[in-house]
């Protein structure tokens, strides 16, 4: 659907993106990570066609990205804003229209969203009268009320409480089982180990890391050993197959060289301890996210 | 470009204007502003005198005579002239009693007298000295020739002045009668007015309504729908339409005012508004409004903050006056060098150009240029704008210098 190839913008002498290249597919939702002034923004201005790219190009469905395709995307911006004097209704059926939809099947996408979320009954209200979160989710529903094959969430969950973001992310993964594409922005990594299936992560204008979250997992998983024992785990410093040894009360957490094999280690503590739990960890997506951005 | 986005935004802004309270009570409340503004200082000019019943003028050295000759000018306003017979005495009481308005010495000898001297509080009503004046002369002199033995008729006839009508001979050679000045300037000033309003009112809620999507943040989400193009035009159509809506019912409902009402209240519509200048009008206006739309435009996406495009557009406001204040020398000297630099000058052409119309039609090329340089200008404007709005609209949090915002129409 869409597809980046050696993506860069500069702005002055800073390179907010530097050869980035990704692609999504349909029914997806594609993570775009990264901490905060990564570049993600400028990314997904590209490609809503707000700024343009200094090298490389954007595709969707294999044609250069025109205005017109636009109108098939939803967009969530970051910067959170609403037409404060507008009613809920008035201000989505304006968006809807940007978006050159129809106004009755508008209409009936927004009653659709207003029942999902529960603001039937603030529907004639002025959004100056919501409160922060229902003016989120209204700023949810204009970015899927024109029923779009791409949605862009940017921060999607920023500020809201619990029991909006689950209602939140049940949302988007209703959208995704419709088959459409979802790109997803965030810092917060646990959001996305949560729903992304395919990431990109960036750091500071570069890509980092990308591919599907388990391949990801499991890449990084392999060198890292959580076990729980009884007897003297003194001598496990010294072993060949360690790097280094993070010593908890109740257990301990040991990275492995590289190329070490967890077998052999297992081995050689088998022998020496009474062993009630070997587990190979999978390292969160926020430690790998942490080690990687600081190397 | 594409109409329906265009159309969509325009209808938007067009309906955010016209659907609030201000714009109905602005709409119904505005000629009566209007005719507050324009009527009710000619109305009071007309009584300028400020005489009100029972106003007291005071005479010394007067004889019977003369005083029944001022009472009689002055009897149709409810005057009273008061003979005293002390100068002091009456000036205690001009400067003690409220309705006491002046007083006139007449000298001793009055038929020598190189002058009279008239008192007064204020030193300019002049409807009073000058009736004084033409009263008091008329009298003298038709006493010095009734001593030198005239007749009463002769001295009737001997003593008319006669009248003079200034016709005006335009370039074509016609003779005409001549508006005259006050009916140009009127004429002249209302339109400059009525701009200066519209674009005051509706170039600043372009450049608003700009700054808003900015502060507001509502920006990008219109740009992931539109492009910038297509947004600022969008707000320019739908807020001028708005506006134009309010002077069609503004000058349609003068018009039937003059029409209906008109006979009845003996008001008619200035001898230099026909079909040709109200032609013109439309033409200037449509022209400056254009223009100056598209420079709030510019300055509304290079502002940071309302309180900053309130800065950042007192140079264009400026521009506005200008014309304004230099009224008189160009109605009186419509074809000085000063008055045709103006005029092709397009911040101020379309002012100084229709004052020079109403006033002396100046020669077919003179117009189109004046015209081709508006067109020229009011595209360059535009485009500029578009650039700077697409940079500008992006950048939130930061005042930029003039130097900086000419830099962005650069960019690629």
């Amino acid at each position: 659907m869409i597809e980046l190839k050696q993506v860069t913008k500069k702005f002055g002498d800073i390179t907010a993106v530097n050869e980035v290249s990704f692609s999504t597919r349909r029914g997806e939702i594609f993570g775009l990570l990264g901490p905060n002034g990564a570049g993600k923004t400028s990314i997904i201005r590209m490609i809503m066609n707000i700024i343009a790219p200094d090298q490389g190009s954007i595709l969707f469905d294999g044609k250069v990205l025109r205005d017109e395709d636009k109108d098939r995307i939803g967009y969530l911006p970051e910067e959170r804003g609403l037409y404060k004097k507008k009613r809920v209704n008035d201000l989505l059926l304006y968006l809807g229209r940007l978006k050159g939809k129809p106004d009755d099947q508008i209409q009936r996408n927004i009653d659709y969203w207003l029942d999902t979320f529960d603001l039937q009954d603030w529907k004639k209200s002025k959004i100056e009268e919501l409160s922060k979160g229902m003016a989120q989710k209204v700023q949810f529903i204009a970015s899927v009320v024109h029923d779009p094959e791409i949605v862009f969430f940017d921060e999607p969950f920023s500020g809201l409480d619990p029991v909006s973001t689950d209602l939140l992310r049940n949302a988007i993964q209703e959208i995704a089982d419709q088959g459409k594409t979802v790109l997803f922005s965030t810092h917060i990594m646990e959001q996305a180990e949560k729903i992304c299936s395919n990431i990109l992560l960036v750091n500071k204008g570069k890509e980092l890391l990308s591919g599907s979250l388990n391949e990801i997992k499991d890449r990084f998983g392999k060198r890292s050993v959580t076990i729980e024992f009884s007897g003297d785990g003194s001598f496990i410093d010294g072993l060949p197959e360690v790097e280094k040894v993070i010593r908890y009360p109740r257990y301990f957490e040991i990275d492995l060289k590289e190329e070490a094999d967890s077998n052999v280690l297992l081995k050689s503590l088998a022998g020496r301890l009474s062993i009630r739990k070997f587990e190979i960890a999978s390292p969160s997506l926020h430690s790998i996210f942490v080690s990687l951005v600081k190397k | 470009m594409r109409r329906k986005k265009l159309f969509t935004i325009a209808r938007h802004e067009f309906h955010g204007i016209t659907a609030t309270r201000t714009f109905i009570i602005i709409t119904i409340l505005g000629p009566f502003l209007i005719l507050a503004v324009s009527v009710i200082p000619s109305l009071l000019s007309s009584r300028m005198d400020n005489l009100q019943e029972g106003s007291v003028i005071g005479v010394v050295g007067s004889n019977p005579e003369v005083s029944a000759v001022l009472q009689a000018a002055f009897s149709d306003k409810g005057v009273i002239i008061e003979e005293g017979s002390s100068l002091e005495e009456m000036k205690e009481r001009l400067l003690e009693e409220k309705n006491m308005q002046g007083i006139l010495e007449i000298p001793e000898n009055m038929l020598e007298a190189e002058t009279f001297y008239y008192y007064s509080k204020t030193g300019t009503d002049v409807v009073i000295s000058e009736t004084i004046k033409s009263v008091l002369g008329n009298y003298t002199v038709s006493q010095r020739m009734s001593s030198a033995g005239f007749e009463p008729e002769e001295i009737k006839q001997l003593s008319s002045v006669p009248d003079m009508t200034v016709k005006k001979l335009s370039k074509s050679g016609d003779e005409e009668e001549s508006q005259g000045i006050f009916s140009i300037m009127i004429t002249a000033i209302s339109f400059i007015l009525l701009l200066y309003m519209s674009i005051l009112l509706y170039g600043q809620m372009i450049g608003r309504s700009i700054v808003i999507e900015k502060t507001s943040k509502t920006v990008e989400i219109l740009l992931s729908s539109a492009r910038p193009h297509e947004i600022m035009f969008g707000k320019i159509f739908g807020i001028g339409a708005a506006g134009l809506l309010q002077y069609l019912i503004w000058i349609s409902t003068g018009l039937l005012i003059v029409l209906f009402l008109g006979p009845q209240f003996d008001i008619s519509l200035p001898a230099s508004l026909n079909a040709v200048s109200l032609g013109f009008l439309l033409l200037f206006f449509l022209m400056a409004f254009s223009l100056y739309a598209g420079a709030y435009a510019a300055l509304g996406s290079a502002a940071e903050d309302e309180q900053n495009l309130g800065q950042l557009a007192w140079p264009l406001i400026m521009f506005l006056v200008f014309p304004m204040v230099m009224m008189s020398p160009i109605v009186m000297n419509p074809d000085s060098v000063f008055s045709v630099i103006l005029s092709y000058f397009p911040l101020t052409s379309p002012m100084v150009m229709f004052t020079r119309v109403l006033v002396n039609m100046p020669a077919v090329w003179e117009l189109l240029l004046c015209f081709l340089i508006l067109i020229i200008s009011i595209i360059l404007m535009i485009y500029g704008a578009a650039r700077i709005f697409r940079v500008g609209i992006l950048l939130t949090g930061n005042r930029h210098t003039f130097r900086e915002i000419i830099k962005w129409m650069r960019y690629q």
